[in-house]
């Protein structure tokens, strides 16, 4: 059995100095991880005030009824391609929309990465690490949520809101702490435990958590500061949360907005998303799922790109509109494309050889179309890139700088992007 | 009505030659003159042989995309297609350069989903992805009548025998009854079984729509989708009575994998043959007649057919499956290093001489 | 190799060093206490009090707080070795082997999931003090004639369970026997010798891995149980990074290669398969059995070594080498000759878990307070000058919050005494999973450390079920304190009940306000005032 997929020699490249310097931090009570930061490091991070909005598309969307159509071709489809507000840049006919606001939003059509199974895909591709170094990465939410903290809102910094049930999405971390886990809306909804019983009465609450405070106040008196310091942070954080009732209440969402993003699940969510971020969430991942098209691909990306145009279209315009494009970096990932060769089924199957993803915001190149592939869609026809060369983009774009940064895992110097990727030049500015 | 071995003796299909293709096949028909087979492919072409020794002639361009729809007016005059870009064309369609009469480059915006032609040949009926219904001259390919009743993409269209009805089926399952003279909506037929909502993706359609040569029946053919992304149902035919535009019967063909029924079509005997398309390998090839519970022939050898094509006094029939053996793996390339492409034999078939001993 | 003669150096060299220096007239914990306050170089925090203690001790050993009035009844007793009396009364309860159960649990499966057979494997074990090399012994060859210990496959086959196209996880569970019972996490020894750790080789993983991936989970039988596979072959391996090749049959870490016997083609099997039963047949060649014979032993160094680190992690809340699974030369442990010694010594008593953990309890470094001694800000805590504030699990929470709140009575009342414990299991046991899934960790991340989440302080805040323990119902806590007329006396019994000890007087202050404040309500001032001390610091640490 070959398990080379598994390992990098990058690892060899660091010195035992370096091993062995990270070793004096190892070992913390509640604060865990958290310490391993650099502080000054940190704080940079952190005053630059950097969000995302990452979507998540599972089951692999279709790069070719999307961001990279190759029409009237072999595996080109039945679809049209249409001009964007982007002299040069062509989307499917399937994204009206978005090709209004082409003029905020970087394509890259050259990913080619390394898994075609759900299973293993999706993980990594979120994880940004397409090789196994022995630990387990934390999902990007985590991880910005470790890097940019709670941005002083207050909130949970790795909001998720997807179909289905609600929770906590405590694997999202990795090796990092479980506090950088996601909240999770389910169908928009707070996870279970958030709203107060009635009985308990405002007065009742206020009484209750006054006394808690002060008994956490005294027993920290004398003691290692960090269990009352977490004990803290999590009780904050709910009460923060709770009192937030707008950011989970879908009753209230304006019409005009609703009719924009579109009545549908995704427009609901997106448009949830947007109040979050407004409100200072860091991260907040909008899940829509169902998009393992192996059968009647065509009339399936009918039915469900067009909810995706018209919601992330208006995001896109609002975040715009509201100068928050600048700071906020949104993002739409699969775990892979879609094979060009359409099956017996007139569908398509797992390909991550040849994809595209499309981001906006937070300081990218703005109305470009980064790489390409070839005139039937079937190979990268520029230099390949990688997830890896994305998260080095992003971090780079959020303020953490994927050379410089390291995570520090048990005796294991880590970075916090493949360390033989970069980022992607003409992504920057 | 004859027992099953009367009529299979009669209608049984003998595979006589399979075309070999490269590309993949949207749309078939055999020529009233018995001359030509015709094929629409993914490639913006009209691939044709020749009936006679199975030669192939020069494909016809002019479309783009996916060439989805085709039909030959009855007497054989004309041939007329439409593509998943929206042209309409109408065309001779015998020797190496036949004439095009006429096109219309934008008769839908976007895919056209159904073509019908008229049984007096004046009026050709096309719908498509715009939600609309449209009816032309065939002779000049002027449009008579824009029909916008349906809200969602319209997947079908068929004539009534008598020459002055019109219906056309939707993604949603709906169908509306028209006066094709007047342009106006005359009734509704609920077929909603053949949709649903799955997560957030809207699955389903009638794919194929036919009315029997009585004038008696309305079939409805799709699937009763279980779910959608790799869509899964039970393929399925909803029978209408005309008279009562009450629904009759609810016909369905294998499992959940076997998912649609793609094509079907009345043989002037009074069954109808379809074809079915599901999970790779799976399809299916059969005959039934309306009012009996089963087929009265059903082959599964055949995968993943998509196009059926009735010859009736030639008693020929040709069905455009997909290659058995599907390309293994995703990203499989061939010895050359090639990426490799899924094509769709078509299968000929004779059926036995009615007159021969039973 | 140089990096083998060093490991196999550090151990030798450091077991004979622990020989010569061990005094076995003197009691272990003495030992102990010795090591750690010479290495200490920091003052030591003072002894705990008895309330302090007398918590502590509850939890470590039968796996919840004590009720008041057990509480009461320690601090008011007065004799000189009171402490060593509970200690060795809670060591014979039948919480002890529940507790233990449940800490090996966790530690062993890491929230992967539980089954019946196991549990009563782990139970039965505890509570007869099996020997912790009979125990791993068990698991490592579950022998699936004996139902009272069949249960031990559990271990193998959680984890040899795929969903859909998985592949099975053969490395994952060859890393676990590394890591559980060797203390060694060979993960990244898997393609090539480790990066960092030069104790780790290639050989070292594929020789662990060759026994597992020749397993597979029992079909024909309805409970957990491994069975094997011919083994004939050793296993191949190249280095990723240096292209060397090898080959290797079963092997320990560090150990010898078992031999692989050849066998005539009708001499393979003690039992040949059959098709008709799914029965699988048994090889007469058993990587497991002999991996089971020669893992947990003396000759093993790490095998000991592994487990006295684990108790120590139990009781003291960080292992002397720690991370708990990276033993190797360079993490040295904090204290090399006691983690020496303490191996040493717990090989001589014969693998005895209960003197051991008793060792523990008894030494002045257990019994040390958790506040920091004065004008001292912060002791790095491999020193263990200072004891180490640990979080409870789960299933320590639920017990304590029962028995707190009151709640435990009330279940109980009205049952005759010996149904007690099969009423507790089945409350318990159906609030298992919600304070499983807000307290403990996610699946196969260890708990090796406190960590509140979100979601822990919403159910506290807002769960209906454990606000509801708090109204007042026939003889809880909150409608017995509600009777109580003077406020001094209302306060001793809510610390008591909560937090194990008396109130201070700025705490009887506190409630005495509250009191006042709420006087027209007083359930709802004891509901608030009894939530305010569940929800801190201090109830959900045993410290």
């Amino acid at each position: 059995m070959n398990y080379a997929h598994l390992c990098k020699p990058w690892e060899h490249a660091l010195t035992r100095r370096q091993l062995f310097g990270s070793l004096a931090g190892v070992g913390l009570g509640a604060a865990g991880l958290a310490r391993l930061l650099q502080p000054a490091a940190a704080a940079e991070i952190k005053a630059r005030r950097k969000q995302v909005l990452f979507i998540w598309i599972d089951g692999g969307m279709s790069q070719l009824e999307t961001w990279d159509p190759k029409p009237n071709t072999r595996f080109g489809g039945p679809f049209r391609a249409i001009p964007t507000s982007v002299p040069g840049i062509h989307i499917s006919e399937l994204m009206p929309r978005t090709a209004q606001v082409m003029h905020h939003l970087a394509i890259v059509r050259s990913l080619h990465t390394q898994d075609n199974s759900h299973s293993a895909g999706v993980p990594r591709v979120q994880r940004g690490d397409p090789k196994n170094r022995g630990v387990t990465y934390p999902f990007m939410g985590s991880a910005v949520a470790y890097w940019l903290g709670d941005g002083g809102s207050g909130l949970p910094p790795y909001v998720s809101i997807r179909p289905g049930g609600g929770g906590f999405a405590h694997a999202d971390t990795g090796f990092l702490s479980p506090k950088y886990g996601a909240v999770v809306f389910g169908d928009g909804k707070p996870p279970a435990n958030m709203v107060r019983p009635k009985e308990i009465s405002d007065d009742d609450d206020e009484l209750r958590n006054w006394l808690r405070a002060n008994a956490v106040e005294r027993y920290a008196a004398g003691r290692r500061p960090t269990a009352a310091e977490a004990s803290n942070y999590v009780h904050d954080m709910a009460r923060t949360l709770m009192q937030r009732e707008e950011l989970f209440d879908t009753n209230s969402l304006d019409r005009r907005d609703v009719e924009r993003y579109g009545s549908h699940q995704l427009g609901r969510h997106l448009l949830q998303a947007r109040k979050m971020l407004e409100a200072g969430v860091t991260f907040v991942k909008v899940s829509t799922y169902g998009w393992d098209t192996h059968g009647d691909n065509f009339n399936g990306h009918r039915s469900l790109v067009p909810q995706l145009d018209q919601a992330f279209a208006a995001v896109v315009e609002d975040l715009a509109d509201r100068g928050m494009l600048d700071d906020v970096l949104v993002i739409t990932l699969s775990e892979f494309g879609r094979t060009p060769r359409i099956n017996g089924h007139v569908g398509r199957d797992h390909w991550p050889n040849a994809w595209s993803v499309a981001m906006a915001g937070a300081g990218l190149q703005r109305g470009i179309a980064v790489g390409h592939t070839n005139a039937e869609g079937t190979d990268v026809a520029s230099d390949p890139l990688d997830i890896g060369h994305l998260f080095h983009t992003w971090f780079h774009v959020l303020g953490i700088d994927p050379t410089s940064t390291e995570y520090h895992v048990n005796d294991q110097p880590l970075p916090v992007a493949h360390d033989e990727m970069h980022a992607i030049d003409e992504l920057l500015v | 009505m004859p027992n099953p071995k009367e009529l299979l003796a009669r209608y049984q299909p003998r595979e006589a030659h399979v075309l070999r293709l490269d590309s993949q096949v949207r749309s078939l028909r055999l020529s009233p003159c018995g001359r030509l087979l015709a094929a629409g492919d993914c490639l913006g072409r009209i691939r044709r042989w020749q009936t006679d020794d199975w030669a192939e002639l020069p494909p016809l361009a002019g479309h783009h995309a996916w060439v989805d729809n085709l039909d030959f007016a009855p007497g054989g005059e004309r041939l007329f297609s439409a593509d998943s870009w929206g042209q309409l064309r109408c065309c001779d369609y015998l020797g190496d350069h036949p004439a095009l009469r006429w096109q219309a480059e934008q008769a839908h915006d976007g895919w056209v989903r159904g073509l019908a032609v008229s049984p007096d040949g004046k009026l050709v009926a096309t719908c498509g992805n715009d939600q609309q219904v449209a009816l032309w001259s065939a002779a000049k390919g002027t449009l008579r009548h824009k029909l916008a009743a349906h809200r969602v993409d319209v997947y079908s269209v068929c004539f009534h025998p008598d020459g002055r009805r019109l219906y056309s089926g939707d993604f949603k399952g709906q169908v509306i009854e028209w006066d094709a003279q007047r342009g106006k909506q005359l009734r509704r037929l609920d077929a909603g079984a053949l949709f649903t909502v799955s997560k957030i993706q809207e699955v389903g359609g009638i794919r194929t729509l036919a009315v029997s040569p009585d004038g008696a029946t309305l079939a409805c053919g799709g699937t009763e989708p279980t779910q959608g992304s790799n869509v899964r149902g039970i393929p399925t035919v909803l029978l209408f009575d005309l008279q009562t535009g009450k629904q009759t019967q609810r016909l369905q063909y294998g499992k959940v994998n076997d998912v649609f029924v793609c094509q079907l079509a009345f043989h002037p005997d009074g069954f109808f043959a379809l074809v079915t398309s599901g999970q790779p390998k799976q399809g299916k090839f059969a005959y039934h007649f309306p009012g009996d519970a089963q087929p009265f022939f059903e082959t599964t050898e055949l995968p993943n057919c998509h196009a059926l094509a009735i010859d009736a006094p030639r008693r020929r029939m040709a069905v455009a499956a997909t290659q058995r053996v599907a390309v293994a793996g995703e990203t499989a390339l061939d010895e050359n290093g090639n990426y490799q492409d899924n094509s769709s034999p078509i299968h000929l078939f004779e059926l036995p001489d009615p007159n021969a001993a039973v | 190799m140089p990096s083998r003669a060093i490991w196999v150096l550090f151990l030798a060299g450091s077991l004979l060093g622990a020989r010569s220096d061990s005094r076995a007239d003197e009691p272990l914990h003495r030992r102990i206490d010795r090591h750690i306050a010479e290495q200490a170089g920091t003052p030591l925090a003072a002894r705990t009090t008895d309330a302090e203690f007398v918590r502590r001790v509850y939890l470590d050993l039968i796996g919840r707080i004590p009720s008041a009035d057990e509480t009461r009844a320690f601090l008011a007793e007065r004799s000189a070795d009171k402490r060593t009396a509970l200690i060795d009364r809670l060591l014979a309860d039948d919480g002890y082997a529940r507790r233990m159960r449940d800490a090996f649990h966790v530690m062993r499966m890491e929230r992967r999931g539980d089954h019946a057979e196991w549990s009563r494997f782990l139970e039965e074990s505890f509570a007869a003090n099996k020997p912790w090399n009979q125990l791993v012994a068990e698991i490592l060859k579950p022998d699936l004639e004996q139902p009272a210990i069949r249960g031990a496959a559990f271990f193998h086959t959680r984890r040899l369970f795929t969903i859909g196209q998985q592949e099975t996880d053969f490395p994952g569970l060859t890393r676990d026997v590394g890591r559980m019972f060797l203390g060694i996490d060979l993960q990244c020894a898997q393609c090539h010798d480790h990066p960092f750790i030069d104790d780790y080789a290639q050989r070292d993983f594929q020789g662990l891995f060759v026994a597992f991936e020749n397993t597979f989970i029992r079909t024909d039988v309805d409970f957990p149980a491994v069975g094997e596979k011919l083994l004939t072959q050793p296993i191949k391996f190249v280095s990723v990074f240096t292209g060397e090749s090898g080959k290797t049959g079963p092997r320990l870490p560090h150990g010898v290669e078992i031999a692989i016997p050849k066998l005539g083609k009708d001499d393979e099997y003690v039992v040949p398969p059959d098709r008709k039963t799914k029965f699988p047949g048994i090889p007469k060649f058993s990587p497991l059995a002999r991996i089971a014979e020669e893992l947990p032993r003396a000759e093993n160094p790490a095998f000991a070594r592994n487990i006295v680190n684990r108790l120590w992690f139990l009781m003291l809340g960080r292992g002397l080498v720690h991370p708990l699974d990276l033993h190797h030369s360079g993490n040295p442990p904090s204290h090399p000759e006691l983690l020496d010694e303490l191996a040493a010594a717990f090989v001589d008593q014969g693998y005895d878990m209960q003197w051991f953990v008793r060792e523990l309890a008894l030494t002045e470094t257990y019994q040390r307070s958790s506040r920091l001694p004065d004008g001292v800000d912060d002791v790095a805590e491999d020193r263990f000058a200072v004891a180490i504030e640990r979080g409870l699990s789960a299933e320590q929470l639920l017990q304590s919050m029962l028995l707190a709140t009151g709640e435990r009575e009330r279940l109980l009342r009205g049952s005759p005494a010996d149904k007690h414990p099969a009423l507790l299991e089945k409350a318990t046991n159906s609030l298992s999973g919600l304070f499983a899934s807000a307290f403990g960790n996610a699946p196969m991340d260890p708990e090796d450390r406190f960590n509140p989440t979100l979601r822990s302080a919403l159910l506290l805040l807002n769960d209906s079920k454990t606000n509801g323990w708090l109204e007042p119902q026939s003889g809880n806590l909150v409608a017995r304190l509600a009777t109580l007329d003077d406020a001094a006396e209302l306060a001793d019994a809510l610390y008591l009940a909560i937090l194990s000890r008396l109130p201070t007087d700025e705490e009887r202050g506190e409630v005495a306000e509250v009191l006042s404040r709420l006087a027209h309500d007083k359930p709802r001032a004891c509901r608030l005032l009894a939530w305010g001390l569940l929800a801190g610091a201090e109830f959900a640490t045993n410290h």
